[in-house]
């Protein structure tokens, strides 16, 4: 009970936020989308409040949370009150089809299987323990990042260069529950719960509810997703973000509205705050946003909207960011300052190591079912539609996020490549594979069904 | 024609969307190599420390929860003989003691024949393979 007014909270602070720029641009938002779009900026909230409190150097005891809460609160009852009519529409009320009936049944299994094997289980995976429960028992018993934290040794705390919302969601959690590290692991079966429902809610501004619905089913029964929903491991969460605002860009290219740039910047900023990997994303996103606009034959509102995305990611991302490069905390996998010109050449002759291990994951039922099997298969069928309107943005996005990644990941890491491949190459996948089920999804909706699929 | 490519078009997509389900259905029931469902089982019918002790491996776990007592908050250690996977369970259970493998104020052996550095001392000992060092003349 208490856990879940946790979680609670940080849905009111994301609601304040999302009800604020709803107001703000206009826009009407799902019920769906409005609960789950708000969990993922309320992530964002927890984090940043919890930073910059470190920052000020003020204590986040449970005082002060309540203190945020209540005040979270009342902006939220207020909000709601002036304007929840305008900003969130009810959900579509035609009843289900036996189809979408199976799916959700389907879908009820799966969340159900995972709460059923994460329910009794402590935090125990490596990541998990070495890195963001480490950190988010020390916050708790700090209250709050302690002064010498980005300090200590390598040997004592892992990854000190890693963004923090993840040991701060679980932080945020422990000031309801106490210290407890068997009841934590539920936060991430929350997290796949609302990136489904994410997921769905902007998949049906592209396709019917029951396209949608199986495009769902598919990303929310890949054994891989869902066994990342079952441990404290942040790629779950970077792959939620990152495909939430991956489609939320995507609708702006479409619609070139202000209030889907801006809840794509949001995301893509709080995607920074998640793992290092989201600069990858952040990088791609400005140069497909430039290309749009050098495109462009409405070039001057599209310039406004893009320095107001600028605007907003600076703001979300530079407290971290700014302070990261203060301390000068660096990554100690990957890291440009131990390169070296004959460890890069040596890296880029081992790189057919990162085929092999692609093919290994590409082709593992166990891990992947037959998604990329069908990705790879729609994508050479239907390739001649990667020219055609925002389809060329969106697939020059992906692509280039892949070379990007494949650079930054693979070529400059100062340790082993085997290992390293070995290691990221599954984790990688996760953070693509709901933006390459929404493309197959998108390339795939007129071909088979099509009457159902647009009625 | 049309109708007759819609038709392999429509089988093609129930066959994968009918492959997809036999596959999700077979790997949810399936249980691993390290058997989930036995460890399942244990976990469901036993309290949270229990749980903990379960994961981690009796032994280690009795040892690192005897040197949490040992060990003041804030004092540094290091592991002999606890690696990977161990280690970092152990290093998680022991904060707010912080792990320094240059200069610690404890040595912790487990189940190891490698000799511990001049320098330090037994503190306790729970049986020949499980011993805390003290730093001589370190205080607390």
């Amino acid at each position: 009970m208490i856990f879940c007014l946790g979680l609670a909270s940080i849905e009111i602070l994301g609601m304040d936020l999302v009800l604020l720029l709803g107001l703000l641009f206009k826009y009407r938002y799902s019920r769906i989308e409005f609960i789950t779009f708000s969990f993922f900026v309320g992530l964002g909230i927890i984090s940043y409040l919890q930073f910059i409190f470190y920052l000020v150097s003020v204590r986040s005891n449970a005082q002060l949370i309540a203190i945020v809460v209540s005040m979270g609160l009342g902006l939220f009852i207020y909000l709601y009150l002036k304007s929840a009519k305008e900003i969130v529409t009810s959900i579509d009320g035609k009843p289900l089809d036996w189809i979408e009936r199976l799916v959700i049944l389907g879908l009820f299994i799966q969340i159900f299987w995972i709460i059923l094997h994460i329910l009794p289980m402590p935090v125990q995976a490596f990541d998990s323990v070495a890195n963001f429960s480490l950190k988010a028992k020390i916050f708790y018993l700090n209250e709050g990042i302690p002064g010498n934290f980005f300090n200590l040794s390598e040997y004592s705390v892992w990854h000190l260069d890693y963004p923090l919302l993840l040991p701060f969601y679980m932080t945020w959690i422990y000031r309801f529950i106490g210290f407890n590290d068997v009841l934590i692991t539920k936060i991430m079966p929350v997290v796949y719960i609302m990136f489904l429902g994410l997921f769905y809610a902007l998949l049906t501004k592209f396709f019917s509810r029951k396209y949608s619905l199986i495009a769902v089913f598919f990303l929310g029964t890949i054994p891989q997703l869902t066994r990342y929903a079952a441990i404290v491991y942040a790629d779950l969460v970077l792959g939620a973000c990152i495909t939430s605002a991956f489609i939320y860009f995507i609708l702006y290219l479409r619609d070139k509205k202000s209030a889907f740039l801006v809840n794509s910047a949001l995301l893509f900023g709080v995607s920074v705050w998640i793992k290092n990997e989201a600069l990858v994303f952040l990088a791609v996103f400005f140069i497909i946003l430039a290309a749009k606009i050098a495109c462009s034959k409405e070039r001057y509102i599209l310039l406004r909207q893009a320095i107001l995305a600028c605007l907003i990611i600076l703001l979300v991302v530079s407290p971290w960011l700014v302070f990261k490069c203060h301390k000068g905390l660096i990554n100690s996998d990957i890291n440009l300052k131990v390169l070296t010109a004959g460890k890069f050449l040596k890296n880029l002759r081992d790189s057919p190591i990162l085929l092999f291990e692609l093919q290994r994951e590409v082709f593992n039922p166990k891990k992947w079912n037959i998604l990329w099997i069908i990705v790879i298969s729609v994508f050479i069928w239907k390739r001649k539609m990667f020219s055609d309107g925002i389809l060329k943005y969106a697939v020059s996005f992906v692509f280039l996020a892949l070379l990007f990644y494949s650079c930054a990941l693979f070529l400059t890491t100062s340790s082993d490549l085997c290992f390293h491949v070995e290691k990221e190459l599954t984790r990688f996948m996760i953070h693509f594979a709901g933006i390459f089920i929404f493309l197959t999804a998108y390339l795939f909706q007129k071909e088979v069904f099509s009457e159902e699929i647009n009625d | 024609m049309k109708f007759k490519n819609l038709l392999v078009k429509k089988n093609i997509y129930l066959l994968v969307v009918f492959l997809w389900l036999i596959l999700w259905v077979v790997f949810l029931i399936k249980q691993n190599k390290r058997g989930e469902y036995i460890q399942l089982k244990f976990l469901y019918t036993h309290n949270d420390a229990e749980r903990k002790r379960f994961i981690m491996g009796q032994d280690l776990y009795d040892f690192v929860d005897y040197c949490k007592e040992q060990i003041p908050a804030g004092k540094t250690y290091k592991f002999v003989g606890i690696e990977g996977l161990d280690m970092v369970r152990a290093r998680y259970m022991l904060w707010p003691a912080i792990m320094d493998p240059f200069d610690p104020e404890f040595v912790l052996l487990y189940k190891s024949n490698e000799v511990v550095p001049g320098g330090y001392g037994v503190l306790k000992k729970v049986n020949d393979a499980e011993v805390i060092f003290k730093k001589k003349g370190s205080q607390g």
